[in-house]
């Protein structure tokens, strides 16, 4: 059975339910705007750090223009001396001192030049001049103390034949003088072996002395590199790195900007899309008093009207959205 | 009023002229390019002139005909010509030391050549392949053979003397064959060396072609073949005196004849031999007697020593 007192109760119930919820999103609306607004201004704050000038501990200061869209650098009055020097020096390096260079390292091609024809000479003398064999060395041994012992043994064996015949005793036998002569045989290869051993470790150790170290001095000017490297300048590369460093500060700055800015506007944009007022009390409100009396007044939509028209307003000014949302609140 | 004519399509006119334009701008272009490659080509025709010249400049300041070396001046330029760029402005910088370039390269291969030449005329060990290790066997068995006939004549006497019995002769051959392998090794030795020598000889004509050949400068005149006649000639000598060089390293008598009667006297054992006077005065039984003093030796008797 139709009511109407209990509708009407509930009706209004519904009415303030819906009125306290539109004002708290509403106000959640307008913490969104604020945040926007912050992160904006902060946006913008990070810019200007990004594109403040900067001056370092000498004085040196880079600004960027915006206008020409470019660093400007000021240098402090001694750095600019120091770097015009150092410039002015890095050009002698590269004018004067190269040529000098150039005339020392064809210098020493021309003696590396006359000291590869050394080297030939001196490794053709090292490699086929070397001492005789050990036994070659050896033979020469043993003809050498051979030939001394038969001198030694005739001397003697003459010598007592010539004492024997004065003096009337007994003469030598010259079979067991050549005998005895003949038993020294192994002694005197053994001699010649040993020394045959000993000379020909002295003389292939003298004959590497004496043309091995020249033989690498003759190999270290023959490579004439000379000591006088070639220096080039290295700012290109300075400029390089200076540029890259600057842009890359800018686009950090710019970006952390943008994104923050773009989660601001998107936070807002969904409080905007849930908020709006609840009708369903209102609905019911004026079913029940046109059911009743027809009497009831009520506005719930009053405020909700200023809070769309100013968001609307805002967001048409930035024009955020690209004017999709530049009407009141019928267009949502 | 009638209304205005509409303005001429002038669009097929105007395409055409702004057609007409790029290939204008592009003959132009053609035009430039082609001057430049001619350009270029120029500056390397000259280039490379200028470099026949240099290095013609560089022989005859050594002393040598050019024309000889043209073949590798040419091929040397040519192969520079080849390595550069054809856009590139300055093809003069690379003919730099040319001519010393080409004059080395030349020597290079000069030297090389004969080098190889020699390692033909005389491979590793050649020297060894020519002098071998049994080349003195011959006069080491002669020497050998020598020494021994004289021992065995010191104790073939004393039988004859009736020093020794044929026992005790057969123990004194006994040890004089016990020293036979002694004085063998000794010759071996002497040989071996006497060897060794003959074969530094050798080497060392070989490595003074192999010197000259290794330091040779281009346009100097070199014979390999003059040293491998050296080498046999060295040879030759070495074997022609490699007897007496062999038999002047032997000092004297290399068998020890000395103990050779105690050795067959104790071959033989005690025996008891009836005193002959002749003996005593060295007289060997079964010759003629002094018709003068029996007792005494003949004056063209046989000196057992």
């Amino acid at each position: 059975m139709f009511d109407p007192v209990s509708m009407g109760i509930g009706g209004v119930a519904s009415l303030i339910t819906g009125i306290m919820d539109a004002r708290a999103k509403a106000a959640g609306v307008q913490q969104a705007q604020q945040g926007l607004n912050f992160q904006r201004e902060n946006a913008d704050r990070q810019y200007r750090l990004g594109t403040a000038t900067r001056t370092d501990a000498y004085g040196n200061q880079q600004t960027y223009d915006p206008v020409l869209n470019k660093w400007v650098i000021k240098l402090d009055p001694m750095q600019d001396r120091i770097i015009k020097s150092g410039e002015h020096e890095q050009l002698l390096s590269l004018t004067d001192d190269a040529r000098l260079n150039r005339n020392v390292r064809n210098q020493a091609y021309d003696r590396g030049q006359q000291a590869n024809e050394d080297y030939a000479q001196q490794r053709a003398k090292f490699k086929y001049g070397g001492p005789p064999s050990q036994g070659s060395i050896e033979s020469e041994l043993q003809s050498l103390l051979s030939g001394s012992a038969q001198g030694a043994s005739t001397r003697s064996l003459g010598n007592a034949t010539t004492q024997g015949l004065r003096s009337g005793t007994v003469l030598p036998n010259p079979r067991m003088s050549s005998e005895d002569l003949g038993s020294n045989l192994a002694d005197i290869i053994l001699k010649a072996r040993s020394g045959a051993i000993g000379e020909s470790a002295t003389r292939n150790a003298a004959h590497n002395s004496e043309f091995l170290p020249l033989l690498q001095s003759l190999q270290t000017t023959a490579a004439g590199g000379g000591d006088a490297p070639l220096r080039f300048s290295d700012t290109p590369q300075a400029l390089a790195g200076q540029q890259s460093d600057a842009l890359k500060s800018l686009l950090t700055a710019l970006h952390q900007g943008g994104t923050q800015v773009n989660a601001a506007n998107k936070n807002a944009s969904d409080l905007m899309f849930k908020s709006g007022p609840d009708t369903k009390g209102i609905a019911s409100l004026i079913s029940a008093i046109s059911g009743a009396n027809k009497t009831s007044k009520a506005d719930p939509n009053e405020i909700s009207d200023d809070v769309w028209a100013n968001l609307a307003q805002q967001f048409k000014e930035q024009d955020t959205f690209g004017g999709s949302f530049g009407g009141t609140n019928q267009s949502f | 009023m009638s209304a205005p004519d509409a303005p001429p399509d002038n669009t097929l006119a105007v395409e055409s002229m702004r057609e007409q334009q790029q290939r204008e701008a592009q003959a132009r272009q053609d035009t430039l390019d082609a001057q430049h490659r001619t350009e270029l080509a120029a500056l390397r025709s000259g280039a490379g002139t200028s470099a026949r010249g240099s290095a013609s400049r560089y022989f005859e300041d050594q002393g040598l005909d050019p024309t000889q070396y043209q073949g590798s001046i040419d091929d040397r330029i040519n192969e520079i010509l080849g390595s550069i760029a054809p856009d590139d402005p300055n093809p003069g910088s690379y003919f730099k030391n040319v001519g010393q370039d080409v004059y080395n390269t030349d020597e290079t291969q000069y030297r090389n050549k004969n080098e190889r030449t020699l390692s033909n005329l005389f491979p590793t060990n050649f020297e060894t392949g020519k002098i071998s290790d049994s080349l003195d066997d011959p006069i080491l068995a002669g020497i050998l053979g020598e020494q021994r006939g004289s021992a065995d004549n010191i104790v073939n006497n004393m039988l004859k003397r009736g020093v020794i019995t044929d026992a005790g002769k057969s123990a004194a051959s006994a040890d004089l064959d016990r020293q036979s392998f002694s004085v063998q090794d000794r010759l071996r030795e002497l040989g071996a060396s006497t060897l060794a020598s003959g074969r530094q000889g050798l080497t060392d004509v070989a490595n003074r072609g192999r010197q000259a050949a290794s330091t040779l400068n281009l346009g100097q005149s070199f014979d390999p073949y003059s040293y491998s006649s050296d080498v046999d000639k060295a040879f030759n000598d070495f074997i022609g005196n490699l007897s007496g060089s062999i038999r002047a390293k032997v000092p004297g008598s290399l068998f020890n004849t000395s103990s050779l009667a105690a050795i067959a006297g104790a071959g033989q054992g005690a025996q008891n031999t009836a005193f002959n006077p002749a003996a005593l005065a060295g007289i060997i039984a079964g010759q003629p007697v002094n018709p003068d003093d029996p007792n005494k030796p003949l004056p063209t008797g046989e000196n057992i020593f």
